[in-house]
């Protein structure tokens, strides 16, 4: 798998679980090193290049997730089918590569 | 229809009867390893639910811990639940070390809700899972699932 790409995957569940504190309070769970949260995160964008954490970060603030999963050829951001030139198992996770419809980053699962 | 979902997320658990890790990031590779997904995927969600467990300690109290996360590499909320031969440290805050550990994934936009009612569920019955000595003797899978569903109602 790239290695662009694992990072980027990182990040998202990273930023996911920052959200999550406050529902996982609710039921009980305290997330209290919130410095030790900032340094992974810190620490995952300096490995990044700038313009794929430029691009995550747009497309967060525009859809919520930057990364999505592919399953069965489908992107699981917009539910597009993916046009049959994307459709490779050499392609797969091997880079950075957006969903031609809604721009997401897109992660084959299977 | 709560329970219904418990009963049915507990049935597909992977079950652990003592298993021998001596620290609390070994118990959690065995689970995760438990659950049979790729290889590559598998070191990523050993990963993620580590760098959780770095941010703050998921051993809830009463020598019971819930490591969790969620992450992109599954497809639907898997659970493991695991028993150490001998209990472990999880650096929880009463300091108690682990006897059961519960596992549990999912991934970041299906499932949520399950995954919260899961993991409240859980957490809400951890006095009752800690005082029941008999699920910390049983030796057979089936038996320990039926304790368990006893003890959440379902």
């Amino acid at each position: 798998m790239d290695k662009q790409l694992l990072l980027l995957i990182s990040l998202q569940e990273l930023d996911i679980l920052r959200k999550d504190r406050i529902k996982e309070k609710k039921v009980g769970f305290e997330i209290d090193n919130i410095k030790k949260m900032e340094e992974a995160r810190a620490s995952i964008v300096s490995q990044l290049k700038d313009h794929i954490y430029r691009k995550y970060t747009r497309l967060t603030k525009r859809s919520g997730s930057a990364v999505v999963p592919v399953v069965n050829n489908i992107c699981q951001g917009c539910y597009l089918l993916l046009p049959t030139q994307m459709i490779s198992p050499d392609l797969e996770n091997q880079s950075v590569i957006t969903c031609p419809n809604c721009g997401r980053i897109l992660y084959w699962i299977d | 229809m709560e329970k219904s979902l418990i009963k049915k997320i507990l049935e597909n658990a992977k079950i652990m009867l003592d298993i021998d890790a001596q620290e609390k990031f070994q118990i959690i590779n065995e689970l995760v390893q438990s659950l049979k997904i790729d290889k590559d995927k598998e070191e990523m969600l050993a990963n993620a639910v580590i760098q959780r467990e770095k941010i703050g300690s998921t051993g809830i109290g009463n020598g019971i811990a819930i490591p969790h996360t969620r992450s992109m590499v599954v497809k639907e909320l898997m659970v493991a639940i695991g028993r150490p031969v001998k209990p472990i440290d999880f650096g929880a805050q009463d300091k108690k070390p682990v006897r059961l550990v519960f596992l549990l994934v999912a991934p970041p936009y299906a499932s949520k809700r399950e995954y919260l009612i899961l993991l409240g569920k859980i957490a809400e019955t951890f006095n009752e899972i800690s005082a029941d000595e008999k699920l910390f003797s049983i030796d057979k899978e089936e038996d320990f699932k039926a304790e368990l569903n006893k003890l959440f109602g379902v």
